[in-house]
């Protein structure tokens, strides 16, 4: 009975002595390599029109320029880091595809309906450009970019401007990246 | 007359002893054989990613799978690293890698086989490692990705 005892014995020192060696050292392997390339596009999405009160109160006896914040920014999302301009047209005015920036964009024009001759000239501004140059930045598609648009009527404009409630303008927005 | 019968009874000993042999002698031979257990070369596919910024779902990867042939039944492990994460071995299935190149880098994860038995080589169905939609970028990286060309490089070993 002593004798199997130290034979069970001996044998369970063996195999833990055994196990570790396996388990740290394996007999052999295979390996190889893998490449995973990636390509990222670039594009930009409009995700808020921008838009103006309705109407505009253009004061004429105001001996200042007047601006108008918008009642809703023009919202995009372009591919994080690209550079994209904007450019400017007015539907009533000889602007054709200007490039936006914060100085703003000349020959715009507001038109009355009713009285088609009587215009009041304006400039469009695109407040958020990241160099004062019109190009912006885009932010990714995590997050919103601001045009930051807005109008400005010149004193003289406004002074000279004959009264209607039916002036307006359409501003087309061209976004190239 | 004579010449015959001696001749037959020549034959009749010869037989007789012949018969004798074949009783007598037995013998056991013992064949000892050892399987190893390996496997063949990796068959290895790079694997592409076309990110849109715009997307609103995972980005999978397409290609080929990458797939290996091991001795039939023995098990085996597998390991991933990433270069572009530094180069940690995982071991786990699930591989966090980083894809770098022109703008900021880009995470991604990368499924891969952990653990599998072989099923023996020649005509057996290889056993895959990779599939060719193993890597994903998801959504919130693949938003913030900027334009531009990356890659990473991944070793998959098989340890036996």
């Amino acid at each position: 009975m002593k004798k199997n005892i130290l034979l069970m014995a001996v044998l369970a020192a063996m195999s833990f002595a055994i196990n570790p060696v396996f388990a740290a050292s394996p007999a052999g392997f295979t390996s190889a390599e893998i490449k995973v390339n990636a390509q990222v596009g670039v594009s930009c999405q409009e995700i808020q029109q921008g838009a103006f009160p309705s109407p505009l109160i253009i004061d004429t006896q105001t001996p200042v320029e007047q601006s108008f914040p918008p009642s809703a920014d023009e919202l995009v999302r372009c591919t994080n880091g690209t550079v994209f301009t904007v450019k400017v047209s007015s539907a009533n005015g000889s602007a054709l595809d200007q490039t936006c920036t914060s100085g703003g964009v000349g020959n715009m024009v507001l038109k009355s309906s009713s009285w088609p001759s009587d215009v009041i000239g304006y400039t469009f501004a695109c407040g958020g450009d990241t160099d004062g140059n019109g190009r912006f930045t885009g932010a990714g598609y995590n997050a919103n970019k601001a045009l930051g648009i807005g109008i400005k009527i010149a004193a003289a404009d406004a002074q000279a401007a004959i009264a209607h409630n039916d002036y307006s303008d359409t501003v087309t927005l061209t976004i190239t990246y | 007359m004579k010449k015959l019968m001696v001749v037959m009874a020549a034959m009749a000993f010869v037989v007789v002893m012949a018969g004798g042999a074949w009783a007598d002698v037995t013998g056991d031979v013992d064949i000892n054989a050892t399987v190893s257990g390996k496997c063949n070369a990796i068959t290895a596919n790079d694997l592409t990613l076309t990110i849109d910024p715009a997307t609103t779902s995972v980005v999978s990867s397409t290609g080929s799978a990458t797939t290996v042939q091991c001795s039939k039944s023995k098990a085996f492990t597998v390991t991933a690293a990433s270069a572009g994460a530094g180069g940690a071995e995982d071991n786990d299935g699930s591989l966090a890698g980083v894809l770098t190149g022109t703008g900021a880098n880009i995470p991604y994860t990368l499924a891969y086989t952990s653990s599998f038995n072989g099923a023996g080589f020649g005509s057996a169905t290889p056993t895959t490692l990779l599939n060719a939609n193993a890597a994903t970028v998801a959504i919130v990286d693949a938003n913030a990705a900027e334009e531009g060309t990356y890659s990473d490089t991944v070793t998959i070993t098989v340890e036996y």
